[in-house]
């Protein structure tokens, strides 16, 4: 995949961990964190794409995507 | 029973067997088990083998003293209650050997031997006077006497009669117990066509089509003073329970009923008028979770630009239930949905936002179209209610302000929603352009072609909050379980390795290398102690899978 300039703010991602588990995020973990959220990006549209093919829809819907995001989510818990 | 029990046994048994066996072993041959040998020698060999087999055990004496114990005391509670005690006490004191024993019990046996009651209450003879021996002894005097009198050609068939009568009385008192016990039952199944008629519609309403889990369905549901967006408007995944939606239920008939009315087009400016009241100003929850398009259901609202009175009850939910598509299911033939899915679209204006021509990109002009169509339906009876009254130009003024306030709601809900945490802490999510970037890329690796809209966007935006957030407690838990402050690389590599996004063959660097830039990748390779650590983790999970 082509990156722009910048792929993400890693300050963003940082803060949003930080909020969430109330602990400090060491140096380089944001990276892999959003490795890791690439890769549920990446099943979550392979999933909302498969899903919105078969419903019979042209591109992907918020409703395929919201029909697999619980599963997606699933497929991800640690 | 004496044989298989061994000399002492033997000895008991003569005991409860009576005088009869008393006489066998007497005084002289007290020293018990030479005696019984003996004497069981003369009977068969099997009895010799078990009496041998019972000899050398030295315990059997003292279970069977305890066992006699009480059979002693049974003899001499018949006796007087003193001898008794007193048979008792001794015979324990005496019993120290097995020999004494023997002495002792055939020395209660003689006693009991030469009373005379033992003899008269063992036969039975005494028991004979009791009255009821009287009356037996009465009814045989009396029988020949009266069999003559009872055949009479009268009374033979009155006495079948009766016994007949009998008969059926039984049966009569047999019956009326019975059907008491099922009158007890009896109003129970009276009521539970009612209760079935009560209890049915709940059961089915609403948890059946939907992809409610086992451990929504079951969690207890909060007060909606307790409602967790209440206090945080996070619209977090979870912290909202699938049983919340069940408050929800109490909406249904109301809102199936208005929302009937309302495509009708009759009362439509009814509802317009009071949602109005609400919508004039908007809750921030409300606000979040509507924009976050969280749970939303299919944005049906384009039909009308207006809320539902429901909000009026405080009851801010959002149906969890997905989510029709309003292109493929135009709004007359909703009129002959279900109830549920009425209600399902009538809680669309109460959630979603309304998207105006303006908002929709190129792809819905269609739908808009149709929008337009169905607003041009109904807009007149919406205002001409209103226009008897002559609010008509409040009314339009009104309805134009809540729609400028939707959109710049939902202009800044797009900009920047500030969540907090379950830990009360803000945090912003990802912009939606580096969402909508990836999120593309994505989708067209996974072969649609077509780019993605607002809608779909914004449910991807919730779903990357509810990862977001649903990693970052299983990297604070394994931080927290590690006994550190910080979530350190291992914990994420820990926790790509349990989603089965790294193992053997795809190792954390290989997937960076795949998907993210260079520089990012020049990040993770700058740092050596960093390096390290993720490696042997990693040589740590491939040995596990070699083993």
């Amino acid at each position: 995949m082509a990156a722009g300039q910048k792929l993400y703010p890693r300050a963003t991602v940082k803060k949003i961990v930080k909020a969430h588990s109330k602990r400090n995020v060491s140096k380089n973990v944001d990276v892999l964190i959003f490795l890791d959220y690439a890769l549920f990006l990446q099943t979550l549209m392979k999933e909302a794409s498969i899903n919105a093919k078969e419903a019979g829809e042209r591109g992907i819907s918020a409703k395929s995507v919201k029909k697999v995001t619980a599963m997606s989510l699933s497929k991800f818990k640690g | 029973m004496s044989a298989k029990l061994g000399g002492d046994a033997s000895q008991s048994a003569a005991n409860i067997d009576g005088p009869s066996r008393q006489t066998r072993i007497t005084p002289r041959n007290s020293d018990g088990d030479e005696a019984l040998q003996a004497a069981a020698a003369k009977e068969t060999p099997w009895r010799t083998l078990n009496q041998l087999a019972n000899i050398p055990r030295p315990t059997t004496p003292l279970r069977r003293a305890s066992s006699a114990g009480p059979s002693s005391t049974r003899r001499s509670a018949r006796r007087t209650p003193g001898t008794g005690h007193r048979a008792n006490g001794s015979g324990k004191k005496v019993a120290v050997t097995p020999h004494g024993r023997a002495a002792k019990r055939e020395l209660d046996l003689r006693r009991a031997g030469f009373t005379p009651g033992r003899d008269r209450r063992r036969s039975g003879r005494q028991q004979r006077e009791t009255p009821r021996d009287i009356l037996r002894a009465l009814s045989r005097h009396l029988a020949p006497k009266t069999l003559p009198t009872v055949p009479t050609p009268e009374g033979r068939p009155a006495s079948a009669a009766k016994s007949r009568f009998r008969v059926t009385d039984d049966d009569d008192l047999d019956d009326e117990p019975e059907l008491k016990r099922p009158r007890f039952s009896l109003p129970l199944e009276d009521d539970e066509d009612e209760d079935d008629s009560l209890l049915l519609p709940p059961r089915s309403a609403g948890l059946e089509d939907e992809n409610f889990t086992v451990q929504s369905v079951e969690l207890g549901r909060r007060a909606i003073s307790e409602q967790p967006y209440g206090r945080l408007s996070r619209g977090s995944f979870g912290s909202i329970r699938m049983s919340d939606v069940f408050a929800d239920l109490n909406d249904m008939a109301r809102g199936g009923d208005m929302y009937d009315s309302s495509v009708v087009g009759d009362n439509f400016g009814d509802d317009v008028g009071n949602g109005l009241d609400d919508e004039a100003f908007p809750e921030e929850n409300t606000a979040t979770l509507r924009n976050l398009g969280l749970f939303a259901s299919g944005r049906d609202s384009d039909i009308r630009p207006a809320n539902l009175p429901a909000d009026d009850t405080g009851n801010t939910f959002v149906f969890t239930v997905p989510h029709r598509e309003p292109t493929e299911e135009p709004a007359p033939e909703n009129t002959t949905q279900s109830l549920i899915e009425s209600i399902i679209f009538d809680q669309g204006p109460d959630e979603e936002p309304v998207f105006n021509e303006e908002e929709q990109d190129e792809e819905d002009e269609e739908q808009d179209e149709q929008d337009e169509q169905v607003d041009a339906e109904n807009m007149p009876p919406a205002s001409s209610p209103r226009g008897l009254d002559g609010d008509v130009s409040m009314l339009d003024t009104t309805m134009q302000e809540s729609e400028v306030a939707e959109m710049t709601r939902v202009k800044n809900a797009r900009k920047k929603k500030v969540k907090v945490s379950r830990h009360g802490i803000q945090y912003p999510s990802l912009p939606a352009g580096v969402v909508k970037k990836l999120a593309t890329s994505f989708a067209r690796t996974a072969g649609s072609k077509a780019k993605i809209n607002k809608e779909a966007l914004d449910a991807i935006m919730q779903a990357s909050d509810w990862f977001f957030e649903q990693v970052s407690d299983d990297l604070g838990a394994y931080a927290k379980h590690a006994g550190r402050k910080t979530i350190d690389e291992s914990d994420i590599v820990t926790l790509m390795a349990r989603q089965r996004q790294t193992n053997a063959s795809t190792t954390p660097f290989s997937l960076a290398q795949k998907y993210l830039p260079r520089e990012l990748l020049q990040e993770l390779r700058m740092v050596p102690p960093t390096k390290f650590k993720k490696s042997r983790a990693l040589e740590r999970i491939e040995e596990d899978e070699e083993d």
